[in-house]
């Protein structure tokens, strides 16, 4: 499993890393104490040659005298180093071997580096390899002095160079036992210890990334089944606790995108159901009475048939454009629109859907509106789409106002590149709109469950696609209402100034300033 | 006496077809479009039988309903609620605002006249005791 793999990686990289770290300071360390106890088994070695030397140094008038050798051993016994004792030899400043432990070496050349100690006045002795052998050389010269004149002459002078040569193999031998226990020791107890700090202290840092990551990962797991409230809630400041954080926004996104479908489904599936409860009910009637109903009747119902299957083919148009328009596919054309003309065309056609209503359709429109560019067919079903509306709502046998005028309110254009804009308002007399839910309104397929929209019958659709036209020509939509009084639905489609002289075309449409229909 | 039955829906050519299915079993019809008229025509007509759609301007089926329960004078008369098929929530929704019965839509017309004659003759027989 992911969790596992994670934990495991970092718990290999980090003990990997550690156990080098830690090897190599525990390896450096040991060999710096090895070193110096090699330093140390020489200066007692020196130690050991110094007081040989001295113990002979002070006999050499007996030993001399009896020209006896064994003596000088005596004398080594003595000092307990006789067991690494390798070479006791008297020789003199030419080199030549005069007295030995060995009766052989009596009259040859003295070893090179026992004669170069005594010249280069090594008087701290040397120690050095001879084949397999560690040896360590010192030398005293042996002055002439009162009591060497029982044999010697008075003259101030070296009478020879006593040579003490120390075995220091078994030494050695048990500096590399040492050493090998130190090893292995280092290995053992060592290594455990580095491998388990290691392994503690990577678990820690992997439980450290862990927590956070096992967490995000049932909260997945969690959204995965369906249980789409589930957070992370994370508070740290780090990368994944801002992961945590992003994770949870994107799942209110996508709860907010869900709610959205809903509320959708919920309005289209009204505004398809009411157009097919009449056509089904009307076919239904006149199959019933097929040979009997009474042709003015059948005639009337076929027409509300007819109506609401072209309402459905707008109602599927309408979905289809929002569709475009939302993931910006609309194909919008670009063309010179009359806006007092549309005004007036479109309170025309309505004239009859307000007489059945009882209603009072009054335009007024400025004089000499100029020409805006944009969709003629999407600002003819914008003004359409409100005047509907507010025929709907308005009270029966009260009035509904369209106007149109000029204006040059930065406040109302979206589009800053234009300063001056066309003004569309429908003002109804009707039960009027809560505060709370003027922006609302213009949500797309929003709160479907709330009273407002419910009691408008579905028009959340109607005002969504309003909204996209008059964002894409650059206006803006708004509504202001006064509870039991009435709204008034508003829209601008900003314009290009043309220069002074080139004034628009008005005159040639001589529109009344106002006009009512009834 | 004919009976009378109030019907309400915002959408005019339901209120069309439900006007045509009284007419066609001989009753009177009332109509309103939308709910304040619903309530004030139910307190000067009092109907025998009250049918109110849900989503109308100025006042849902539900509040309707729920006056007409509260008010002596049309707390006897039945209430059908016209619903969507797939909502049980507004079911019960009716339910609580003490609605007597539901018609989903979209309705065949034998349905409504099944009803209208099933809660009219139901009451024709308990004034009759």
């Amino acid at each position: 499993m992911f969790k596992r793999r994670l934990q495991t990686k970092i718990v290999f990289w980090i003990a990997l890393i550690l156990a080098v770290f830690l090897g190599t300071s525990y390896y450096v360390t040991t060999s710096r104490t090895l070193k110096s106890l090699n330093e140390e088994f020489e200066e007692a070695t020196r130690g050991k040659a110094i007081l040989l030397m001295d113990a002979i140094y002070n006999n050499i008038a007996q030993t001399s005298e009896s020209g006896h050798m064994r003596q000088l051993i005596h004398m080594a016994e003595l000092t307990n180093s006789y067991t690494e004792l390798k070479q006791l030899v008297i020789f003199s400043q030419d080199g030549i071997v005069r007295q030995s432990l060995n009766p052989d070496e009596v009259g040859k050349k003295i070893s090179e580096v026992h004669y170069n100690v005594y010249v280069n006045n090594e008087v701290k002795g040397k120690a050095y390899d001879a084949g397999s052998d560690r040896q360590f050389c010192m030398v005293k010269p042996l002055f002439n002095q009162a009591r060497c004149y029982a044999c010697h002459d008075k003259s101030k002078r070296v009478l020879g160079i006593l040579d003490v040569c120390l075995n220091m193999n078994s030494a050695r031998q048990r500096m590399a036992k040492n050493r090998e226990l130190m090893r292995t020791a280092g290995i053992t107890g060592a290594g455990a210890t580095i491998l388990a700090t290691s392994l503690a202290l990577a678990l820690l840092l992997a439980l450290l990334v862990n927590r956070p990551v096992s967490r995000l990962l049932k909260v997945i797991n969690e959204v995965e089944k369906g249980n789409m409230n589930a957070r992370v809630d994370s508070t740290a400041g780090d990368e994944l606790g801002v992961m945590g954080r992003s994770f949870d926004s994107m799942i209110d996104r996508i709860h907010k995108l869900s709610e959205m479908k809903d509320d959708f489904i919920s309005v289209v599936s009204h505004e398809l159901r009411t157009p097919l409860t009449s056509i089904k009910y009307f076919a239904e009637v006149m199959l019933e009475r097929v040979g009997t109903i009474d042709p003015a009747r059948q005639q009337k119902y076929l027409r509300v048939i007819n109506e609401e299957t072209d309402r459905l083919t707008r109602l599927i148009n309408d979905l289809l454009d929002l569709q475009k328009i939302s993931a910006g596919k609309f194909k919008w054309k670009l063309e010179e629109i009359r806006l007092d003309q549309v005004v007036r065309n479109t309170v025309q056609t309505f004239s009859g859907a307000g007489l059945a209503r009882n209603v009072h359709l009054v335009s007024q429109v400025d004089p000499g509106l100029p020409v805006v560019l944009g969709d003629n067919d999407k600002i003819v079903q914008l003004v359409a789409n409100l005047l509907s509306n507010a025929i709907k709502f308005t009270r029966s046998g009260s009035k509904v106002v369209v106007t149109a005028e000029r204006g040059e309110d930065p406040a109302f254009i979206t589009d800053h590149r234009f300063r001056a804009y066309i003004k569309v308002s429908t003002t109804d007399e009707g039960i009027g709109i809560a505060p709370e839910n003027l922006e609302k309104i213009f949500e797309k397929f929003q709160q479907v469950e709330d009273h407002f929209t419910r009691s408008q019958g579905g028009t959340g659709l109607g005002l969504s696609i309003c909204k996209e036209i008059v964002l894409h020509h650059g206006g803006k939509i708004w509504a202001e209402s006064t509870v039991d009084v009435g709204s008034t639905f508003s829209f601008t489609i900003p314009y290009e100034e043309k220069p002074p002289g080139v004034r628009p075309a008005a005159s040639d449409a001589a529109p009344a300033p106002s006009g009512v229909v009834r | 006496m004919t009976k009378k039955i109030l019907v309400c829906d915002d959408e005019p050519y339901i209120l069309m077809a439900l006007t045509d299915a009284v007419e066609m079993e001989g009753y009177e019809c009332v109509t309103a479009i939308n709910g304040k008229e619903a309530l004030q025509k139910a307190r000067e007509t009092l109907p025998d039988l009250i049918m109110l759609d849900i989503m109308m301007p100025f006042m849902d089926g539900f509040e309707v309903c729920r006056e007409l329960k509260a008010d002596a004078a049309t707390r006897d008369i039945p209430v059908i609620m016209l619903t969507a098929k797939s909502q049980q929530v507004d079911i019960q929704k009716g339910k609580d605002a003490g609605a007597d019965d539901y018609i989903t839509k979209p309705f065949r017309p034998s349905t409504l006249r099944k009803k209208f004659n099933e809660v009219l003759d139901a009451r024709h027989i308990i004034e009759e005791e």
